[in-house]
């Protein structure tokens, strides 16, 4: 029934039941202070009944009773004459009063009346005993009779009145009932009908906001775009409309989405394809909105131009590297060649030291063939170890086939083997701290030439800043996860506004005949990109700090 | 169908007595007074075994020697003062010389006859010791029988109260006089011992009363040869001297054979009207309340005649009549009676003292009495007046230190040795009732100077009036005059405390037939019971007879 209803009404049936209960009070509220007027006006009669009986017969008897005393007791005539002038007329108003009363309130009167006479007869008379007497025993009982019967009467008026207020008070409790089971009528009533339409309303926009939600949230693709969303609303309402446009909004709308939501896919796809390395998808269909079939104009223009520019890129790069690596072959070759030449600086003393011998034993003929034997000895065993220096430079520079399980320690000594002899030569002192073995899965030589590569850079910066005594200090620690080589020097460190960029390729800060920029640049691609390492550089208070953190 | 007529009739009379009778309930009847109309009841013959009780607490001695006396001229409320008792006429010779005409056939209680003789031996015997209260001691010369039934007096002097003198001197029997004879007594009568020696209505059968002396019962039983025929009609009369006012009242109203007459307090009025056994009459008398100023006291106070004048304007008699005295008596600007026709000429111009008193007036009474102490000497049956006195004096600072007595005696022998021994009391109350009759010189007496009653130290002045009353007779423009002079040096000395003359007061048996008189005279032996009396009547006393009674207002 109710949803049969428009909204408007139903509000206006609302309003409709307040409007009646505020009528219905009122007319009730109405009716209690009109009744309640009544009632109280009836008790004010009654308590005016109470106060006339007071006002008309009780306190003029009192006024008749005390000035026939004072005749009593007056001294004299003048005094009586004075009294007397009241006396009369008030007896008369007394004699009017009591003639609307009862028969038998008026006969006590009457007779009261007539002892009061009969006092003044006395009094008249000279006889002022008896008026005494008859004052103060059968008048005075008259009196109390009269007044004690008044006094009932009085009684009986007040208890009409309470009787009469009494039945005004039940009958306001009466009403106050009624008011209350009347009030709790039409909130009760109001209440279930507003609940009725208020929840048909609740509803309907729950109804309406949940299929709102729903669109929105296939709008924001967190439900299936194939699940069903449209609002179950059968009211014949403006919600009821409202929902059927908007159902129908939401189909049209659900398939231009998908059509949208497709080419985003396709896009998506594409990237994906893109970051793969896959240039050459393009967005074919087309969505709903303009502004994504733009885009996808757009996107297929710049996936064309990025493929072009990627493969320009990738020439270049390749050309560079190629021209890197040259470098870098180079000047490690160079390198080799200083520390070869460093490593056979003296077994060639040595050999130049056994053949100046032979030749000065030859002079003197005094080579024997036995020393000659020995020098040639001597010499095969120079020249095997420099052999083996050849071979170990060799070994040191052929790059690692896979990864493997290696020993820090071994790398590092390796590393520390091929520039030692340099380093002597530059008196430069190398520390090695190596508190306990250590491996870790990587190159094993690429990660010595790494070492080799920060080791051989601190060495040319004590050599190029003259430092003196100067140190390098290599130390290996194990954790429980990592390990961690340190390598610092006192070379007086790296300068701040450098020291983020000694890792970037071709960056150097030595004359270009020396440095190539690639070195550090190497080290870095090899700790954090072939060994999933991490390394650092940093300044001690004597010098620059390199550290390397490798998972164990 | 009769029956059925017969069951509603009944019913509707049950119905209406019960609606009757409830209507009635609220009803109060007015008291119904009987009226004396005991008339019819009265018994009009003396009845053995009757008898009545009666209070006299006021000179008992005087009221009981004329109820048992005869005299030639009786004591009586007319103008001239006295009425014929044994004397039936007189004939005035001269201002010296009176004739006395005697009753013929009267016998004395003890049945001897009265005669010339008896007169002439009584007055014999008087002359030797006469009393001194009036001036007769000085004037009567002697007597001569002139033959069985005549008498001729002599005097020395014209004496205008001789024939009122006369109504005092009792006649006794031969022996009584050879017996007691006359002793001159400020009080007395002579009625020393019971017996039958007069010629009264009644004989003395127990007790006495001599004033300042008296038993407090005095018996009296009718006299046979009295000579009025049928009288007195009551056969016993017990008179009580002494007895307390309260004592009294309480025996009259309350009791039936207790009391039959006695003089009342004016409060109890009111109970003697609604009394079931008494009834209240009230009669104008010629008493007084004689209230004495002890000039005599020494170093006393009231010698100061301001003072006494004073407290004279301090009492406002008006307010005294109308709530002390319950209106039963008459303003009285001096302690004489203004019911005396004399006294009432001589005052009609004279303000009673406190009368219209200024403010002035009462500041200078303040000033003069302010602080002032007094002792009074009185009978309780006049406390009464005295607590109205008492209120009015202590408006101006005066206060009083009361004697009270209920025994007349006392005040008697207060009074009487005063101007011997100057007693103490500064104020004495006596009940002054008209003894003399009809004529001032009830209270005239007490200006005498030279009289045990007086309390007045000097006075010459007022000493040759007193002087100038003896000499005046009685209702004569000279007597007027005299009279007037005395009234007003008194007023002027103001040697009494005036108040109010007192009504007589009576509550009296309803079964009793009695007319009181003016002056000190009681007439019982007129009163008559009625058949229904305590003393003559057998079972109770009727219950319709109980009811209140009119008061009966003689005038």
């Amino acid at each position: 029934m109710i949803k049969y209803l428009r909204v408007r009404y139903k509000f206006f049936v609302m309003a409709s039941l307040g409007v009646v209960a505020i009528v219905l009070m009122s007319l009730l509220a109405q009716n209690i202070s009109e009744d309640g007027f009544q009632r109280v006006e009836n008790v004010f009669k009654d308590s005016k009944k109470v106060q006339n009986i007071q006002q008309d017969f009780i306190n003029p008897l009192f006024r008749l009773r005390e000035m026939t005393l004072s005749l009593v007791m007056a001294p004299n005539d003048d005094y009586r004459e004075e009294i007397k002038m009241d006396f009369l007329p008030l007896i008369k108003k007394l004699d009017v009063s009591f003639s609307n009363q009862h028969k038998d309130m008026n006969f006590v009167w009457a007779n009261y009346k007539k002892l009061v006479f009969i006092t003044d007869m006395y009094i008249k008379n000279g006889f002022e005993e008896g008026a005494f007497t008859n004052a103060n025993s059968v008048e005075r009982e008259q009196f109390y009779i009269l007044i004690s019967k008044l006094e009932n009467l009085q009684a009986k008026q007040l208890k009409n009145s309470y009787n009469t207020y009494k039945k005004a008070q039940i009958n306001y409790e009466k009403k106050q009932d009624l008011i209350l089971i009347g009030a709790l009528f039409v909130i009760v009533l109001t209440l279930a009908f507003g609940f009725l339409i208020a929840r048909n309303i609740v509803f309907s926009i729950e109804s309406v906001q949940r299929g709102l939600g729903r669109f929105f949230d296939l709008l924001g693709r967190k439900i299936d775009k194939d699940e069903k969303i449209s609002i179950e609303l059968n009211n014949r309402d403006e919600f009821g409309e409202m929902a059927k446009i908007i159902n129908t909004n939401v189909e049209v709308l659900r398939k231009n989405l998908k059509k949208d939501i497709t080419l985003i896919e396709d896009a998506t796809s594409i990237v994906g394809d893109l970051k793969k390395g896959d240039l050459e998808r393009r967005l074919e269909k087309s969505a709903n909105s303009e502004e994504l079939n733009r885009l996808k104009l757009v996107m297929n223009k710049m996936l064309d131009r990025l493929e072009g520019r990627i493969v320009s890129e990738i020439k270049e790069r390749t050309r560079q590297e190629q021209l890197l690596i040259q470098q870098s072959k180079l000047a490690s070759m160079g390198n080799m060649i200083g520390n070869i030449a460093h490593q056979w600086r003296q077994p060639l003393t040595e050999l130049n030291a056994v053949l100046m011998n032979m030749q000065v034993k030859k002079e003197h003929d005094d080579l024997s063939n036995s020393t000659f034997e020995k020098s040639i000895e001597e010499c095969d065993v120079i020249l095997a170890h420099m052999s083996n220096t050849i071979s170990d430079f060799q070994n040191f520079f052929q790059p690692s086939k896979e990864k493997t399980k290696f020993s820090l320690k071994q790398e590092c000594q390796n590393a520390t083997f091929i520039i030692e002899s340099s380093l002597k030569y530059n008196n430069i002192d190398l520390q090695i701290y190596i508190e306990q073995e250590s491996k870790v899965m990587g190159y094993p030589r690429e990660f010595a030439q790494a070492i080799l590569n920060i080791l051989s850079n601190a060495k040319d910066v004590l050599i190029e800043r003259n430092i003196e005594k100067p140190y390098i200090k290599l130390t290996l620690q194990r954790g429980s996860k990592f390990a961690l080589i340190k390598i610092e020097d006192n070379a007086k460190g790296i300068k701040n506004d450098i020291l983020d960029r000694v890792f970037e390729p071709y960056f150097t800060t030595k004359h270009a005949k020396q440095g190539t920029g690639i070195g550090l640049y190497m080290s870095k691609i090899i700790i954090e990109e072939n060994m999933h390492g991490y390394i650092n550089a940093s300044n001690t208070q004597k010098g620059a700090l390199f550290t390397i953190k490798l998972a164990l | 169908m009769l029956g059925i007529v017969l069951w509603i009739v009944k019913l509707f009379l049950v119905f209406f007595t019960c609606t009757h009778l409830i209507a009635q309930k609220d009803i109060i009847e007015p008291i119904k007074y009987i009226t004396t109309n005991i008339q019819k009841d009265l018994i009009n013959k003396r009845v053995k075994g009757s008898h009545i009780k009666v209070s006299i607490p006021s000179i008992p001695y005087s009221y009981v020697s004329k109820l048992i006396n005869g005299t030639l001229f009786r004591v009586s409320d007319t103008p001239r003062g006295w009425e014929y008792m044994m004397a039936t006429s007189y004939i005035k010779q001269d201002s010296l010389t009176y004739d006395i005409i005697l009753r013929k056939g009267v016998k004395f209680q003890d049945g001897s006859d009265f005669t010339a003789d008896s007169v002439v031996e009584n007055i014999k015997a008087f002359i030797k010791q006469p009393f001194t209260y009036t001036d007769i001691h000085n004037r009567l010369k002697g007597i001569k029988k002139l033959d069985k039934y005549r008498v001729r007096f002599y005097l020395k002097q014209p004496y205008g109260m001789f024939l009122n003198d006369l109504a005092r001197i009792n006649l006794y029997t031969d022996e009584y006089i050879k017996k007691f004879s006359w002793k001159g007594k400020s009080t007395g009568d002579n009625t020393e011992e019971a017996g039958a020696y007069g010629l009264g209505p009644y004989i003395l059968v127990k007790g006495f009363a001599t004033g300042r002396a008296q038993t407090d019962v005095v018996k009296l039983k009718a006299n046979p040869y009295y000579y009025e025929k049928g009288m007195p009609y009551i056969e016993n009369i017990t008179i009580y001297t002494q007895l307390k006012t309260s004592k009294a009242v309480d025996m009259v109203l309350n009791y039936e054979s207790k009391l039959d007459i006695t003089p009342i307090p004016f409060n109890k009025k009111t109970e003697a009207t609604i009394s079931k056994y008494a009834k209240l009459i009230t009669k104008p008398s010629t008493h007084n309340i004689a209230i004495y100023l002890n000039m005599l006291k020494k170093d006393g106070i009231l010698k100061n005649q301001e003072i006494r004048v004073a407290l004279n304007m301090a009492i406002n008699q008006e307010k005294l009549l109308n709530f002390v005295y319950k209106k039963e008596g008459i303003v009285a600007p001096t302690s004489s009676s203004v019911n005396y026709m004399s006294i009432k000429k001589a005052t009609q111009k004279l303000k009673p003292y406190g009368k219209d008193l200024s403010v002035e007036d009462k500041k200078y009474l303040k000033k003069i009495l302010n602080g002032l102490k007094l002792k009074v000497l009185t009978q309780d049956r006049f406390m009464f007046l005295w607590k109205g006195i008492e209120y009015q004096l202590s408006q101006f600072g005066v206060s009083l230190e009361y004697s009270i007595t209920s025994s007349e005696k006392d005040i008697y022998h207060n009074l009487l040795t005063n101007r011997e021994f100057g007693n103490g009391w500064d104020i004495l109350t006596w009940g002054n009732d008209d003894w003399y009759g009809n004529h001032p010189w009830t209270t005239f007496f007490t200006y005498r100077t030279s009289s045990k009653w007086s309390a007045i130290d000097k006075d010459e002045e007022l000493q040759q009036y007193i002087d100038e009353l003896f000499s005046s007779t009685c209702k004569s423009d000279k007597f007027d005059k005299v009279v007037k002079k005395i009234v007003y040096r008194v007023y002027k000395k103001a040697y009494m405390l005036a108040v109010p003359s007192p009504n007589i007061v009576l509550a009296v048996n309803k079964e009793v037939y009695y007319v009181p008189s003016k002056v000190a005279v009681m007439p019982l032996w007129k009163a008559k019971i009625s058949k229904y009396h305590w003393s003559v009547r057998d079972g109770d006393y009727p219950k319709e007879r109980m009811q209140a009674m009119y008061p009966k207002v003689l005038k």
